[in-house]
């Protein structure tokens, strides 16, 4: 599985996009931009979530919070 | 505006016309008409009149082969009413769309034909209520098969 083409998340977009916690796993959240991208594909979904916990996006526990941290 | 681009348009109001079309409808070999966009929406949107069926769809989601998302964000009036229809596309798998309280997911396609939600669907219901939002149910499309809804306990029988 190549994951590259999601590398903006964690590069270039690293500081607008967070994850969000929820009773579902993480969520990718653009705080900035108030948008959610959603990856119906469940193990590239998986694989970009553990990459951007690895490069050290930030974490909020609610989506709230997220878009009040700018 | 340019004179030349005034000109290829007839006018400012040539052009402010063809803007207003990027939405049309398209004229099929067999005489029905289906909606269709003069560009994809992206995540930027394209603003609709009116709720597009589910048949509009998975036309639309057929004819790209990528994913669509139908979006009312809730207007001033009682029950959120003079608010806006808005479509979003992304790639095969993916769609990014934006989430307020005023967002109500209405329904997505999957253009893969799977009929349940995905681990991202639940996830992004459950964003759509962390932001306010009074939606508590919304649709999948799978191409070629029935339409299913789901709630945050999974699909809704």
């Amino acid at each position: 599985m190549n994951i590259e083409e999601y590398s903006y998340l964690w590069t270039t977009e690293k500081e607008d996009t967070v994850l969000v916690n929820t009773e579902f796993g993480y969520g990718i959240v653009n705080k900035k931009q108030h948008t959610v991208l959603s990856i119906s594909d469940t193990a590239t979904s998986q694989a970009v979530i553990k990459k951007m916990l690895e490069e050290g996006n930030k974490i909020y526990e609610n989506i709230l919070d997220a878009y009040a941290d700018i | 505006m340019s004179k030349g681009l005034s000109g290829h348009f007839n006018g400012t109001a040539g052009f402010l016309h063809a803007l207003a079309e990027e939405v049309f409808d398209r004229i099929m070999p067999n005489g029905a008409k289906n909606i269709d966009f003069s560009h994809l929406p992206g995540s930027k949107g394209i603003q609709i009149k009116k709720r597009l069926t589910d048949k509009q769809m998975d036309f639309l989601t057929r004819e790209y082969g990528v994913e669509f998302a139908q979006v009312y964000e809730l207007g001033p009036g009682k029950k959120g009413r003079g608010g806006r229809y808005m479509i979003y596309s992304g790639i095969s798998n993916r769609v990014i769309i934006p989430v307020t309280n005023k967002t109500i997911l209405i329904n997505h396609t999957h253009p893969k034909g799977t009929a349940r939600p995905s681990p991202d669907d639940l996830v992004l219901l459950a964003l759509i209520k962390q932001a306010g939002s009074p939606q508590k149910t919304s649709s999948i499309i799978p191409l070629g098969k029935a339409t299913v809804k789901f709630t945050l306990k999974g699909l809704k029988t």
